[in-house]
């Protein structure tokens, strides 16, 4: 018995017996990425399905892009599009950082992120800090002077106001003529409230006052804490600050803004920005991004077709 | 409460510290090198030397920390020196804090008796030796409570890196509130956990001030110093005899 027990342990040291243990080994391993791939699709940070087939010939397009690591320059303040993953608060997490890595998915590169304030963003990225802004950040020819955006989806805003409106405030018109607002610096917001002050003084009114802060929180907490009659801002972000203080906050009303989603990228790189526009309009025909704003519960998601936006 | 301890011992804040920790050291590191130039070359007798660290200390001295942490971080990269995020706020903050020290160290050096100065003079020492036998060990002294001051204030000053996405305490603090609406805990921790760092600076500040101390007691004396009815000693042990009229009449009592 004891023979054949040292028969056994010989036969695995020789050539053939080391071979038959790293085949299993191998199969083994195959089986279980081959089992873990549907967990993998089905895993929530993961939700976008494979890319499209047509990311392929776009690798093939744009190969400079494969394998690289890019910067993505985020103002993670604003749970839904970019936050910290509260379980697990090393990783960002949202509509933004999803969509940003099914562009990487698809043109073959990976990012990592840096989290600036919102004025900073487009700093950030002209300076060659970062590569590319994904960030809810509104395309307007104002900023297209410092970045070339890739549009995909129309602004819709809403307005935050304290429970039961007590100042009436019915939108970015004279309603607000005399009330504080909180807007983060460099919105879009800002100076459309400040051109309210014309309208006001004809009405015989005080003009709006406008408190400005650096990030998304930081101007909720401006309405909790009384300092601000309201805040303007993507109409997604204010429901969920509703959703986190039902009983303190509301939505007055929702407006229309006439600019665009974008995603911007340096001035001096056409052919990222080509692929990155190509990227994401293969994403959309896909249905992906439907799909991303279903996951986070961005309703109000107002996709067109994905265009540039440039100046010169 | 169960909120806030969950924040304390949070690793994402924990690792925050390492951050806080290199931008803080990094700028007091390069700020004592820069100060120790500055000051040097504001105390040399070239006056052109001591024009240019002038207008150093003026135009840094003069201009807020997040200016020039902003500066460093998205205006070099315009003219071709594009810093890291840790690089950057702890080159803006060593560029910040140089003036300060060098003012320390000028102040220290200056505050040395000029009789001394001459005396040592009169003896023939070189300025060099005057230096290290006479000047350095006592404005090294006089130093420690400034340089305590300055460490703390360079600690705090650190959270102003959190602009150029230096992932530091305040940084991770804020973004954390934001996906967690957990504003008072967090904040509250990371209160705590910056007093934590700061108390250790003074820490290391009063053991540097105990070590450099020349009258440092004895073990026995340190105990013997709290007791209501102990008289200082005269320090007459190994001077020549002076003759009795100099000894303390009441030695006896005493002992």
């Amino acid at each position: 018995m004891f023979k054949r027990l040292f028969d056994d342990i010989r036969s695995f040291r020789t050539d053939r017996g080391l071979v038959g243990r790293w085949r299993n080994v191998v199969l083994g391993g195959a089986c279980l990425v081959a089992l873990s791939m549907p967990m993998v699709l089905w895993m929530p940070s993961h939700a976008q399905a494979a890319p499209p087939a047509a990311c392929q010939a776009l690798q093939a397009k744009y190969p400079a892009l494969k394998g690289k690591t890019l910067v993505n320059a985020i103002n993670p303040h604003t749970p839904g599009y970019e936050a910290l993953d509260p379980k697990d608060p090393s990783k960002y997490i949202g509509f933004d950082i999803d969509l940003g890595e099914a562009i990487g998915e698809c043109l073959g590169f990976t990012l990592t992120y840096k989290a600036v304030t919102f004025a900073a963003l487009l700093t950030t990225l002209s300076s060659g800090q970062a590569d590319i802004v994904i960030s809810d950040i509104y395309a307007t020819e104002e900023r297209a002077k410092a970045a070339d955006f890739i549009t995909y989806s129309k602004v819709f805003d809403g307005v935050l106001v304290a429970k039961g409106n007590p100042k009436k405030i019915t939108g970015i018109n004279t309603s607000m003529c005399g009330a504080t607002a909180a807007e983060n610096t460099g919105y879009v917001e800002v100076p459309l409230i400040q051109n309210l002050a014309a309208d006001c003084k004809k009405e015989g009114k005080s003009e709006p006052s406008i408190l400005l802060f650096d990030n998304n929180a930081n101007c909720i907490q401006a309405i909790l804490a009384g300092r601000a009659d309201t805040y303007v801002n993507d109409v997604n972000t204010v429901d969920q600050a509703v959703k986190a203080y039902p009983d303190k906050l509301e939505k007055a009303t929702a407006v229309t803004l006439p600019y665009s989603v974008g995603i911007a990228v340096p001035k001096n790189k056409p052919e990222f920005r080509d692929a990155v526009l190509a990227a994401l309009i293969e994403l959309q025909k896909a249905g992906i991004e439907t799909e991303l704003l279903k996951k986070w519960s961005l309703d109000a998601g107002f996709l067109e077709e994905p265009r540039i936006l440039t100046t010169n | 409460m169960e909120l806030f301890l969950h924040y304390l011992s949070l690793p994402y804040l924990l690792q925050g510290i390492g951050f806080t920790l290199a931008v803080t050291g990094l700028g007091l590191a390069g700020g004592l090198l820069g100060g120790l130039m500055l000051a040097s070359m504001q105390l040399s007798r070239f006056w052109l030397l001591a024009a240019v660290a002038r207008a150093y200390t003026v135009i840094f001295r003069g201009t807020p920390l997040i200016l020039q942490m902003v500066f460093a971080y998205d205006a070099l990269p315009h003219i071709g020196l594009k810093l890291s995020a840790i690089a950057a706020a702890g080159l803006a903050l060593a560029a910040n804090e140089a003036p300060f020290i060098a003012e320390i160290l000028r102040a220290g050096v200056l505050g040395v008796d000029r009789g001394q100065i001459a005396a040592g003079q009169a003896l023939g020492m070189t300025p060099a030796v005057l230096m290290r036998r006479v000047i350095a060990p006592q404005a090294i002294r006089m130093m420690v409570p400034a340089f305590g001051n300055e460490s703390v204030s360079a600690l705090k000053n650190s959270s102003l890196a959190s602009v150029i996405a230096v992932q530091e305490l305040t940084l991770r603090s804020t973004q954390l509130a934001s996906s967690t609406f957990d504003f008072f805990s967090i904040f509250f921790a990371s209160g705590l956990i910056y007093l934590v760092l700061t108390s250790a600076v003074s820490a290391i500040q009063l053991v540097a001030e105990v070590l450099l101390d020349l009258d440092r007691p004895t073990r026995q004396e340190r105990f013997a110093r709290l007791l209501p009815w102990r008289r200082a000693e005269l320090v007459l042990k190994g001077l020549p005899d002076h003759g009795p009229s100099l000894k303390p009449e009441n030695q006896d009592h005493e002992r």
